[in-house]
């Protein structure tokens, strides 16, 4: 046995405290017992969820074992949603998701990746995406929009469209809807344009902690040429990256981090965006596990229990658009189901993120709303495959594209 | 080809291939619990989920064929080794089987699956007005389990120990067994035994030995009106031991637990976000606590009509007065105690675990290896004192020791517990020094004192003491499962 994966002695405490009840499974609150993990929930066996994780890196830090292809398959099939993290007593972590973040960078260290991601990765060295799309179409997404460009004029706000929402055509429309909104409401926001640069978030989430540095150290080199203060982001996972992972890493400093989220239901209430057009639709809001758990642990961490999660405003926002009836899922917040997305499985194992979606997608059907409605483009994407795929009518939206109909 | 090989493609005509599993990565995650010492863990040779009572039967009976060795796991929480393989066996974990199959308000039963957890049962119970009646166990943990092997939760006082009716379980040989009052078609799940021997109890206790049990029939214990705890402090154990019985013995509480003052403590560490042991629990001298705080606490809960347990708690609280107790008034636990109040609501009040986030992570940091007898109320006060002079001896503080009526009054459930912070890698050799010192002091304590092991500790010596009621448990043994496939590991026969 190699001696090639050793934790650090917090996380090697965990392992062994671990009494295997698979609590990290479950929801609580209005969601008691239903469950939570994707992969807990699919593939059944104890070793899915956080606990069985714990007992295989037990055994990877106690040399019991060798890290394998097939181990490797397992771990990466977590979405890092961090459920998990939010149900168990037991963790304790800044990061909710370390033990899988830990692990997947010794995979990525022993070489055992999936396929998929080692491509995502080359893309990402070669034209600084995500997506394997040339760098020079990364503006395309803003045609039109006349915003300004922060690389050549000074703007106040930054927004940060991320990689998903640039490349991807079918999710132009919510980054566009998020700057209209924006300068309609007179702020001065600007874009990087073709010189906007992955985050590094999904590149630190499967493992690859070395590019994320990279990318964190190159996006705060710009921001601080440009002198921005404010950065704004339609993309859950970007919001995660710039608002937690930097500042766990150290790369953050004093820059406001907010997701469009918060921007929106700011200038809402102070009365910058008018709403008064009816948006007759019931509606269900999906949380985005980036905007939630995912962030909330780091805020425990600076001396709050609660308050980091990004729950509220997305809620205040809809019931702030004339017409509209939000109709809540069982598991919402704390509890939320991942749409599958996360954590790059997305990409490795895409069979699996529609399940998840779908599964989503019958939860939001079931509250009797027409639109499902979210705050993410990952989310967005994955929605859009799944409804496609069992033909839904359902429709779905990013807030800000609801938001910009009731103007 | 093994019997194992064998097995396996045989198993796979009848189990889909995502329930049942000799990769690697899923095997290691069965391998180790909390009671697994660093570095040491056997693989199982695969794993198997079954969804229903036949599917249990053809894996038993595939098993049996071939004699392979199969350890049942019915989920979890696992702290004392009980479901862990041993080289060659075959893990059955049940965690699929997890339906609430009925709850019978008119009988006070709920008849369930292995794999259903505390939470699910309790919550599902709290709808219809019961309380489980395992309130103080962890919420993932399975209900079937710990009925069998003896609840650790606190109902037995009034209602009796074994929550345990009627069950259904395979055997080796592919026999579904229908105990009680269910053995018998259309008649329900609502009793033990009678009017012939009870066949439930065979495999109370058998920790898997003796086949797999599939479905149990566990009582519920109704809410009534009103559900209250009253809490009073003592100064010292006698008295508080003379109130428990008191109080159980004449149907005044429905439970009672003496705390000691470093486990109220532990219960404050719980509920706080503390990082570190504050420093009174680390004292050496653990038998007098800091200054106005009570020696320990004596918990009960009282259930019923408003008017009987206005009665019942004024009653209560004249008798520990009389003992030299006191009364402590709901607002002056809360505030002096705030985390004990909310833990002893929550379990012994709403029989709910405590939710994510009100539990401290202070438990990440934390052992609690413990030591768990049952005994006559008589020689409770002796084993108090052996506890004090094993500490002094073997442990290093803090210290805490619970007791409560277990069996009505016949019988006391006495828990002494060694808290250990630090690192497993750090503690290992006082982890392994205290288990042993464990073993021989159950041994000890049984000798002195007739007190006896609450739950098996995998040490056969233990069951060897037994004589002809041990025998004929092997000739039943084998009869039942001559091929001893039945969670050998265990070492229980």
């Amino acid at each position: 046995m190699s001696d090639g994966i050793k934790l650090n002695e917090h996380l090697y405490n965990f392992t062994t405290r671990c009494v295997r009840c698979a609590g990290c499974t479950f929801g609580y609150k209005n969601a008691e017992f239903e469950a939570v993990c994707p992969i807990y929930k699919k593939f059944n066996f104890f070793t899915y969820s956080l606990g069985g994780t714990a007992q295989l890196a037990r055994a990877l830090h106690e040399g019991r074992i060798d890290l394998t292809e097939s181990m490797a398959d397992m771990l990466y099939h977590c979405t890092t949603c961090g459920a998990c993290g939010e149900m168990c007593a037991e963790v304790d972590f800044p990061d909710t998701m370390e033990m899988q973040h830990e692990l997947r960078a010794r995979c990525v260290e022993l070489g055992q990746v999936p396929f998929a991601h080692v491509i995502t990765i080359e893309g990402l060295k070669k034209d600084d995406n995500m997506m394997q799309k040339p760098k020079a179409e990364r503006g395309k997404w803003a045609q039109g929009l006349k915003v300004k460009d922060i690389t050549k004029e000074k703007a106040e706000v930054y927004y940060h469209a991320g990689c998903r929402c640039c490349f991807d055509e079918e999710l132009w429309p919510m980054a566009r809807s998020a700057v209209n909104l924006l300068k309609k409401a007179g702020v001065d926001v600007g874009i990087a344009g073709k010189d906007e640069v992955c985050c590094g978030g999904r590149a630190f989430e499967i493992g690859y902690q070395g590019e994320f540095t990279k990318y964190a150290e190159s996006n705060m080199e710009m921001l601080k040429t440009a002198g921005i203060k404010t950065l704004v982001t339609s993309c859950a996972d970007c919001y995660y990256a710039f608002k937690v992972l930097y500042d766990m890493a150290g790369k953050k400093g004093d820059l406001e981090v907010l997701h469009i989220t918060e921007y929106l239901n700011r200038l809402i209430k102070e009365d910058r965006l008018k709403l008064t057009k009816s948006v007759p639709v019931v509606a269900t809001y999906h949380d985005p596990c980036h905007l939630g758990r995912k962030v909330e642990p780091w805020i425990r961490q600076e001396g709050k229990l609660k308050g980091g999660e990004i729950y509220q405003p997305p809620r205040e926002i809809l019931n702030s658009i004339p017409g509209l009836k939000l109709a809540e899922m069982r598991r919402i917040k704390e509890n939320a189901w991942c749409c599958g997305a996360g954590g790059g499985a997305i990409d490795a194992y895409p069979d699996f993120a529609l399940w998840a979606a779908l599964e989503r997608i019958d939860e939001a059907k079931s509250t009797g709303a027409d639109v499902l409605v979210t705050a993410c483009p990952w989310c967005k994407r994955n929605f859009t495959d799944a409804l496609k795929e069992n033909n839904s009518t359902l429709k779905l939206y990013d807030i800000a594209e609801l938001v910009e109909q009731a103007l | 080809m093994s019997n194992v090989d064998s097995l396996y493609d045989e198993l796979l005509s009848t189990f889909p291939e995502d329930r049942i599993s000799r990769d690697e990565a899923i095997l290691t995650s069965y391998a180790t619990d909390l009671s697994s010492p660093p570095g040491v863990a056997t693989l199982p040779t695969m794993v198997v989920l079954p969804k229903t009572t036949d599917e249990v039967k053809n894996l038993l009976v595939a098993a049996n064929r071939f004699k392979v060795p199969v350890v049942p796991m019915s989920r979890g929480a696992n702290i004392a080794g009980l479901a862990l393989p041993k080289k060659g066996e075959v893990v059955v974990d049940l965690r699929l089987m997890n339906k609430i199959i009925e709850i019978n308000s008119d009988a006070a039963y709920a008849l369930i699956e292995p794999g259903v957890t505390h939470q699910q049962l309790s919550l599902e119970a709290k709808k219809k007005g019961f309380i489980n009646h395992l309130p103080t166990a962890t919420g993932g943990g399975s209900s079937v389990a710990n009925a069998l092997m003896r609840p650790s939760g606190n109902l037995s006082a009034r209602w009796d120990p074994d929550p345990v009716l009627a069950l259904e379980v395979v055997t080796p040989s592919g026999d579904i067994i229908r105990t009680g009052s269910a053995s018998f078609e259309n008649a329900g799940w609502r009793a033990r035994y009678g009017p012939f021997p009870d066949l439930t109890g065979l495999f109370t206790c058998s920790y898997g030995t003796l086949g797999i049990v599939t479905k149990v029939a566990v009582k519920l214990i109704d809410r009534g009106e009103e559900e209250r705890l009253l809490v009073t402090k003592f100064d010292s154990f006698p008295p508080a031991l003379e109130y428990m019985k008191l109080i159980v013995r004449r149907n005044l509480a429905d439970s009672v637990t003496f705390w000691n003052w470093v486990w109220n403590l532990f219960h404050e560490l719980m509920a706080s976000k503390l990082q570190k042991l504050p420093p009174e629990m680390l004292k050496e001298d653990q038998k007098t606590p800091p200054p106005g705080m009570p020696f320990g606490i004596a918990s009960a809960r009282l259930s019923g009509y408003k008017e009987v347990i206005d009665a019942q708690e004024k009653t209560c609280i004249r008798l520990a007065r009389e003992l030299g107790g006191d009364y402590m008034p709901p607002q002056e636990v809360e505030a002096t105690h705030p985390g004990t109040w909310a833990y002893l609501n929550s379990y012994f009040v709403d029989g709910m675990h405590l939710k994510p986030g009100e539990e401290s992570t202070m438990r990440a940091a934390l052992w609690l290896p413990g030591w768990l007898i049952n005994a006559e109320p008589s020689g409770v006060l002796a084993l108090e004192k052996e506890m004090w002079n094993f500490a002094k001896k073997e442990a290093k503080p803090p210290y805490m020791f619970r007791a409560l009526p277990f069996n009505h009054a016949r019988e006391f459930f006495f828990a002494f517990v060694i808290l250990i912070s630090g690192s497993l890698e750090e503690e290992k050799d006082y982890m392994l020094h205290l288990t042993s010192a464990y073993t021989n002091l159950y041994h000890e304590l049984l000798a002195k004192h007739g007190a006896i092991m609450f739950r098996f500790r995998q040490d056969p010596t233990y069951f060897a003491l037994t004589g002809p009621y041990g025998e004929l448990l092997r000739k039943i043994k084998n009869i039942i499962d001559p091929n001893n496939i039945m969670h050998p590991g265990v070492n229980l026969f």
